[in-house]
């Protein structure tokens, strides 16, 4: 979020709306995991973030809203996850299925967005695509083709363990796919 | 770094996640999963022991021993193939069997489990109206109130961290057990050589054993929370610590609520037909305050165990029917689950107010859980033994036989007890 949100202005329109009173909608890129309301003329930031540089950049912008209706911020519920899941361990590669092609790129690009995640590969298989064969193991393929059979296309990512969670309820709950299998991890390097 | 290079050259994913646990690492794992396992231990859960004990002894101290590793087991595999899948069981049954089986199998633990909740209801209820006096249909809707509006508008799982010390009046079943003096040679010879009888109330008793030990509702619940958790195969060595610790401490208080009411209901021939006969097994400790603890006790555990039945049942509908859930998301963001949530507590509150008996609704709605629970399991062990499921985390020999194990001891109870419905009717 570091990077990205410096210019993006949903950014910017989400925090003029929670100061104008509509803190309903989602943050444009945590999404539920954090929420922001003004109680008494204090924007009281809470929720989950998964780093600190997170957390701090969240709190730089509420703190660039004061002056106005905002008189302080209060950042005390705003917790960082404490994790010890290493990085680059293990990979895991997701599938899901999309009624069609174009459903699917805005599907695989959602969920990259959102879930702000690296993958270390992202394909989308359409019906006829030799791709398929390639995009995940063997034992996989078959029932990979039973969906491109019935003219639905694939978003393929292999990504970090550590963030398969997130792609698959982007994939399962968000994006609503028809159909999704989390190939088993595997160690990052049988990837390379 | 030694240890991080070791990894980092590991042929399987299973070897990557095979770290040594350092003995910090296992008392903050088995921390909260004592906690959790005090609580699992619900209104029914009390309810069902305290007549096993109160109509059979110790005679069935060695099916508590034997639920304890296989209960150990089926979580266990539970808690994997959430890791692995990164699903909840709900979801992994539709994506991997379809709804021809998903769904039935979630209504075989959602049906059950409403009906556990009516009866946890009126558990509460009556236990108010022994702290009371105030008549317990009176005080099912406040309670089934409050708990919709914290499972539905606050964050349940944090609450409940602070609840769980509600039920630390179990641990007073352990002090009750050891001053009623049982014949403590007959409670360990019951305990490692199984007894074996065909009696009603002993067959009625170990379906409810069963059904309570191994309820279905905890391999739905077990998954989601890993789910919601998202810590995936990295954290597997730990959970099976946190697993382990919450399955032995939630035995553990079972069978000195079994041993409690057993030295000294069964061996004066008193039977459980009311909370406050129940209580009667608190007197060795707590004297006149007997019903008083027991009260308390019964309202903390319902507190806890409540909604989760409720989520749980929510979090198996909505990984069927493919909607957002989650008790991490807010319900404008996810309006069905927490729509399932309110109407199962609306059902509970109508089966609690129905004008069933307290004690009989509690102990059957945990027979009913036995019989469904040997189909979870089995399905529960198909997922986790597949290869192309779980990949290097598939189900090693132990896993499979305690899974086996368990699915088979519960058939057996459950076809003895269908022979003796079959042949003697229902109990009175």
């Amino acid at each position: 979020m570091a990077h990205s949100d410096a210019n993006d202005g949903r950014v910017a329109a989400w925090w003029d709306a929670v100061v104008a009173g509509d803190d309903d909608e989602p943050h444009p890129h945590l999404g539920h995991a954090v929420s922001a309301r003004v109680r008494r003329r204090r924007l009281v930031l809470s929720g989950t973030v998964v780093d600190s540089a997170d957390k701090d950049q969240l709190v730089r912008q509420a703190r660039a809203r004061t002056g106005g209706a905002v008189r302080d911020v209060d950042a005390s519920r705003l917790r960082v996850a404490g994790r010890s899941e290493r990085k680059g361990l293990l990979d895991q590669v997701l599938v899901a299925a999309y009624p069609d092609a174009t459903t699917a790129r805005r599907a695989g690009r959602f969920v990259i967005e959102h879930g702000r995640i690296h993958p270390k590969r992202h394909v989308v298989v359409e019906p006829g695509s030799p791709a398929v064969a390639g995009a995940v193991p063997g034992i996989y393929v078959k029932e990979l083709k039973k969906h491109l059979a019935r003219g639905e296309s694939l978003v393929v990512l292999r990504v970090d363990e550590t963030e398969a969670f997130r792609v698959r309820e982007l994939m399962d709950e968000d994006t609503r796919s028809s159909w999704t299998l989390a190939v088993p991890p595997e160690p990052a390097s049988a990837g390379r | 770094m030694a240890e991080l290079q070791r990894r980092a050259r590991a042929r399987s994913a299973r070897e990557v996640v095979d770290v040594r646990l350092s003995r910090g690492d296992v008392i903050r794992s088995a921390g909260p999963g004592i906690i959790t396992g005090g609580a699992d231990n619900d209104p029914s859960g009390i309810t069902s022991y305290s007549i096993i004990g109160a109509t059979t002894g110790y005679a069935q101290s060695w099916l508590l021993l034997l639920a304890t590793p296989v209960l150990y087991g089926v979580i266990e595999m539970c808690a994997r193939l959430a890791n692995v899948t990164k699903s909840d069981l709900g979801t992994l049954l539709r994506t991997t069997f379809g709804r021809v089986v998903a769904t039935p199998a979630v209504l075989l633990m959602v049906i059950p489990s409403v009906i556990t909740m009516g009866a946890d209801l009126l558990a509460m209820a009556a236990a108010f109206q022994l702290l009371t006096g105030i008549h317990y249909l009176y005080s099912v809707v406040p309670f089934a109130a409050l708990m919709a509006f914290v499972t539905i508008f606050l964050d349940y799982r944090i609450v409940s961290r602070y609840m769980m010390w509600l039920v630390a009046f179990l641990g007073t079943y352990i002090v009750a057990a050891l001053l009623a003096r049982p014949d403590w040679f007959a409670v360990l010879r019951s305990t490692v050589i199984p007894q074996l009888s065909f009696s009603q109330d002993y067959v009625f008793g170990a379906v409810a054993l069963l059904g309570t030990t191994i309820t279905p509702y905890l391999l739905f619940w077990q998954t989601s929370g890993e789910a919601e958790e998202k810590r995936g195969v990295q954290h597997l060595k730990s959970a099976k610590v946190d697993i382990a610790a919450g399955v032995i401490w939630s035995n553990v208080t079972a069978f000195f609520i079994m041993v409690a009411t057993g030295a000294t209901l069964f061996v004066h021939h008193s039977h459980i037909r009311t909370a406050s006969d129940a209580a009667r097994a608190l007197e060795p400790v707590a004297g006149h305050y007997a019903t008083t603890v027991f009260a308390l006790g019964i309202i903390g555990a319902g507190l806890l165990a409540i909604p989760v039945l409720a989520a749980a049942s929510a979090y198996a509908i909505a990984g069927v029917a493919g909607w957002r859930h989650g008790l991490g998301r807010n319900p404008k963001n996810a309006p069905q689950f927490y729509v399932v949530i309110g109407l199962a507590f609306l059902v509970a509150v109508e089966l609690a107010v129905s004008s069933i008996d307290p004690v009989r609704a509690l102990f059957y709605s945990q027979v009913l859980n036995g019989l469904i629970a040997p189909v979870l399991i089995v399905l529960v062990l198909l997922l986790a033994s597949s290869r192309r499921v779980m990949g290097d985390f598939a189900n090693d020999r132990l896993s499979n036989l305690l899974g086996i194990v368990a699915a088979l001891v519960i058939v057996a109870a459950d076809v003895a007890l269908a022979i003796q419905v079959a042949t003697k009717g229902l109990p009175a």
